[in-house]
């Protein structure tokens, strides 16, 4: 009856490697992320910037050009510019190990929640036609109305309307339009105002400076924004209420284009020179056969302080993509990939390049009217993702108030190339027509970029004049983009008012203190625990211990493995497992010490202890486990931290307490045979 | 080591004297619920803005109450929060909550600059979804009920369904009703503790339940009631190991889980004392109950086999 005991250990001991696989990363990113908080402590101190800009500059790779604005002693700043150094080089190691760690949730690490919806009374009297006394008197009732009431906005809005025998095409819409055809199209209307919200948002998600902002929609008129890790909750929300900027800006000639980023490949190369340190601290004949290395970021910017050896040790660790022949002739160039008619940018140079854009020795080479910008959104080719970097004239042409409408058509037969394709039409105001009409007309063959808060959402070519003030963009685009970009360019035209209806911010001391007492009391938990089942149990009391630890390893490892947010409720639910999960080994014990009593051998006695009590344990955890699915669905955040560890660990502890103190009883008893247990 | 040798309690003979006592608890809880109009919500489902405040020597509440009343909020609730250095400040609805906010925290830093005081956390509700959350509390205790009621009723028989949802029911409205007479507030952690007795419960009696359909199926010359008795008793042991490594537990987290887990470990705690009372004194006693009824209306007298 002995089962494949073999079999089993080598699953038990594949388990164990897998777990420490798993948190490997989050133990790295600790050490790193220590190490840093320490550095930007240090710079906070003296560097007129606090942490959460810090953090932000850091992120986007602007944290040198900053320091040069805000700090004006060179003594100072160079030692704020060594700390940086540093700080770069800890930041690409942790944006490394981020996404394979576990998370802390907002609660645990300090930060905001926030809950935004759509102000519908601010909207509905920027949509209506002629606001007048008696609309406001009106909205004010609905507003009451509405708050008291669970039903919905809309439907509030129409009953106050029609007690009072008003039509709703008084104010909105055309007036041929029936009430529920004009409700139908406010509803609508409601839902665009979230998207153009929620496009703007993500648009600005690396402003943040925290490493996961999650921006969602919820429901259809409201956007979650969870920004864990932030100390400045002002600065979050006012980046949050600020005003879309949408411009039109051209884009400056390729030819001036390559001459300025020649340019600034002989700074870089020249300070790369300057600083004496050859890269041939790289290795660069273990990567010959792909024609592509990977190199020490430092080693671009010639700053690094250090030396010999350990660079090329370090190259390892953090890296950029360069092609190997160029980095040594044009270290810029070999940072950016012509892709078609474009200059790409691999995602991870991109902060390389940011920091190199900002030097101030290559500042000056940049023409006083253009400047650099990066797209919104990058590309994915051949399996890497790639921003565009644009070149364009710094005033633009025109801003995106002038637009009145922007939408997603499918291309007519009339062109055969665009047939059957989404395209994006634009409508403009009369005075918004007449500068259009004037740029296209003075760029025919020119590039167009449409630029959402600094970043270039699409750059179509101009191909005639436009006077009509009716422009389409063509391209070739999935559904999905064009209407992305039709959202971005409504963005700009109409700011979309919502309102903050639920804040929950956690100071960081509140959170750190929460980690520490979490961290003790986990301790303390176990302890208590594992030393009661040693006393109560003896030696399968031991065992039963080993399994305990294990499943706490083992829920550690699962929630770094599904990317699972660790908050304070989640904690808890961590420790009450710890209670629970010997649970399964008690049952089993009773039930061995029960079959002791009948006389049985102790090898009998186990194999019935463990059959009679599985189903025991498998239907007490079914039903826990269902309750913690519906606490999943019920739950925000923090609770749903809880449904999560408690699931999982609910999952490990059937392995531990089953399989794992199995096979170490059946290893003792197999040795030789016992007559008396330790239970 | 073993505390209990094999015990032999007629737990059932009993019944009548717990299930009274327990109506008795339910009952106490649910007047003075009536007394207090209801449950004491927590801003989670009232809506408002709570402040946490730290301050670097024990608060002093009456000169904070006097400095918040000149700038406009003389409504606002002010206590000490697990400890004296500690404030939470608590408001209504407002117009703009962000302001308040900003207001509250401005005032405390320029009156009491030398005792310098930290934000902890601030929560602010808006009246609409506190509305919202109370309901998904509400269904969100139902489903989970349902879902269990229809688990126990596939893998065992409808009467222990009917025992096990009667014990849940009897555990959640004992711990509201001690949180009630404590006047401790309802949060949504709270909730969440509540659906976690829920399940927590439900394993203890699922064990005795597992107990009682093995031996039924084994012992078949004993009579219903005996078997019933004896599955309680062989399972005790374990239910008083395993509520004890739990209670262990749960307590450590009360003592040094700091003020924002205080309420939830306390709803674990008396969940758990409660959980473990009901499923030997409620959980069974019910299912004996109801089966006697059902035989005395089926006119059989003695027992009834699977």
């Amino acid at each position: 009856m002995r089962r494949n005991n073999l079999m089993r250990t080598i699953i038990i001991f594949a388990v164990i490697i897998w777990a420490v696989y798993q948190l490997y990363p989050t133990y790295s990113l600790w050490q790193y992320r220590q190490q840093s908080e320490k550095l930007v402590q240090e710079l906070q101190t003296f560097a007129n910037l606090n942490v959460d800009e810090i953090h932000e500059a850091l992120r986007v790779g602007l944290l040198e050009a900053r320091l040069r604005e805000s700090i004006q002693d060179q003594d100072k700043l160079n030692r704020a510019l060594n700390i940086a150094e540093k700080l770069n080089e800890l930041q690409e190691k942790i944006d490394e190990n981020e996404p394979k760690s576990i998370k802390q949730g907002l609660d645990l690490l300090g930060g905001t929640y926030l809950v935004y919806e759509v102000d519908l009374p601010e909207l509905l009297r920027s949509l209506s036609k002629n606001p007048d006394a008696r609309f406001d008197s009106l909205m004010t009732e609905v507003t009451r109305r509405s708050q008291q009431t669970d039903e919905d906005f809309f439907n509030v809005l129409l009953a106050t309307f029609q007690e009072k025998g008003i039509r709703l095409n008084r104010y909105f819409g055309r007036r041929v339009q029936t009430d529920d055809q004009i409700i139908d199209e406010l509803k609508k209307q409601a839902e665009d105002a979230v998207d153009r919200t929620l496009e703007v948002l993500r648009n600005r998600i690396d402003q943040f400076g925290v490493s996961e902002p999650t921006i969602t929609k919820q429901g259809s008129r409201r956007i979650v924004i969870e920004l864990a890790g932030i100390t400045d909750i002002k600065r979050a929300k006012s980046l949050i209420g600020k005003t879309a900027v949408l411009e039109f800006k051209l884009l400056k000639d390729p030819a001036v284009f390559s001459a300025v980023l020649k340019q600034i490949d002989d700074v870089v190369k020249k300070k790369i020179k300057a600083s004496g340190k050859a890269i041939t601290g790289a290795d660069t004949s273990k990567a010959a056969g792909t024609g592509t290395k990977e190199v020490g970021v430092s080693a671009l910017f010639g700053e690094s302080t250090v030396i010999g050896d350990s660079a090329a040790k370090k190259a390892n660790d953090t890296t950029v993509v360069v092609e190997e022949e160029l980095f040594e002739q044009n270290p810029f160039f070999s940072l950016l990939w012509p892709i078609g008619n474009e200059v790409m940018v691999p995602a991870k140079n991109l902060r390389a390049v940011q920091r190199i854009l900002n030097m101030p020795e290559v500042k000056n080479v940049i023409p006083d009217d253009a400047e650099f910008l990066f797209s919104s959104k990058p590309v994915i080719h051949d399996g890497q993702e790639f921003y565009t970097l644009f070149f364009l004239k710094k005033q633009p042409e025109m801003t995106g108030k002038y637009i009145t409408e922007a939408g997603v058509t499918i291309g007519s037969g009339s062109q055969s190339f665009t047939q059957g394709q989404p395209i994006v039409t634009l409508n403009m105001n009369r005075e918004g027509a007449r500068i259009f009409a004037r740029v296209t007309g003075a760029n025919v063959g020119k590039r167009l970029a449409i630029v959402l808060d600094g970043k270039v959402a699409s750059a179509p070519n101009i191909k005639d004049k436009i006077p009509s003030g009716n422009a389409i963009i063509e391209g070739n685009f999935s559904m999905e983009e064009a209407k992305e970009l039709a959202i971005v360019l409504r963005a700009g035209a109409l700011p979309a008012p919502v309102v903050p209806i639920e804040e929950r911010t956690i100071g960081p001391s509140l959170g750190r203190d929460s980690v520490r007492r979490g961290q003790i009391s986990i301790a303390i938990g176990i302890i208590l625990v594992v030393v009661f089942m040693m006393i109560y149990y003896r030696m399968s009391g031991l065992i039963a211990d080993i399994a305990l630890i294990l499943n706490l390893i083992l829920i550690m490892a699962a929630l770094a493995a599904f990317g699972a947010t660790l908050t304070l409720p989640g904690v808890a639910g961590l420790i009450l497992t710890m209670g629970m999960a010997v649970d399964a080994n008690v049952l089993i014990f009773e039930r061995i010490r029960e079959e002791l009593r009948t006389g049985k051998t102790v090898r009998a006695a186990i194999d019935a202890g463990y059959s009679r009590a599985f189903w025991t344990i498998f239907d007490a955890n079914v039903t826990t486990f269902l309750t913690a699915l519906v606490l999943y669905q019920f739950g925000t955040g923090p609770i749903r931290g809880f449904a999560v560890t408690l699931s999982v660990g609910i999952l490990a502890s059937m392995f531990t307490a089953i399989v794992v103190t199995r096979v170490i009883f059946d290893t003792i008893t197999q040795k030789r045979t016992l007559t008396k247990l330790s239970i | 080591m073993q505390f209990l040798k094999q015990t032999n309690i007629d737990f059932l003979s009993k019944r009548k004297i717990a299930i009274s006592f327990s109506l008795f608890l339910i009952a106490v809880g649910l007047i003075t619920l009536l007394i207090h109009g209801g449950p004491d919500y927590s801003i989670d489902f009232l809506g408002g803005t709570e402040i946490h405040v730290h301050f670097e020597k024990p608060a002093p509440i009456a000169e904070i109450r006097k400095a918040l009343g000149e700038v406009g909020f003389a409504k606002a609730e002010i206590k000490n929060f697990g400890s004296p250095n500690d404030v939470l400040i608590r408001i209504e609805v407002q117009q703009n909550n962000d302001q308040a906010t900003s207001t509250i925290l401005n005032t405390l830093s320029e009156k009491f600059a030398d005792m310098n005081p930290t934000m902890l956390s601030v929560e602010s509700v808006g009246p609409k979804i506190g509305k919202e959350l109370r309901s998904a509390a509400v269904w969100a205790v139902l489903v989970s009920l349902a879902l269990i009621l229809l688990y126990i009723w596939i893998r065992f028989e409808f009467v222990f369904g009917v025992g096990a949802i009667v014990a849940l029911f009897h555990d959640v409205l004992i711990t509201l009703g001690i949180f009630s007479i404590l006047r401790m507030e309802i949060s949504l952690s709270v909730v969440a503790a509540f659906l976690t007795i829920v399940g927590y419960s439900l394993n203890d009696t699922i064990v005795v339940f597992d107990r009682i359909r093995e031996n039924l199926k084994s012992m078949r010359r004993e009579s219903f009631f005996s078997i019933l008795n004896m599955s309680i008793n062989q399972s005790l042991s374990r239910t008083i190991v395993t509520s004890l490594t739990t209670l262990i537990v749960v307590f450590v987290l009360y003592i040094n889980g700091g003020e924002v887990l205080r309420t939830f470990s306390f709803a674990l705690l008396i969940g758990i004392i409660v959980g473990t009372y009901s499923s030997i004194f409620i959980a069974t006693p019910v299912v004996a109950e109801w089966e006697m009824r059902q035989l005395q209306k089926s006119g059989k007298t003695n027992r009834r086999r699977r």
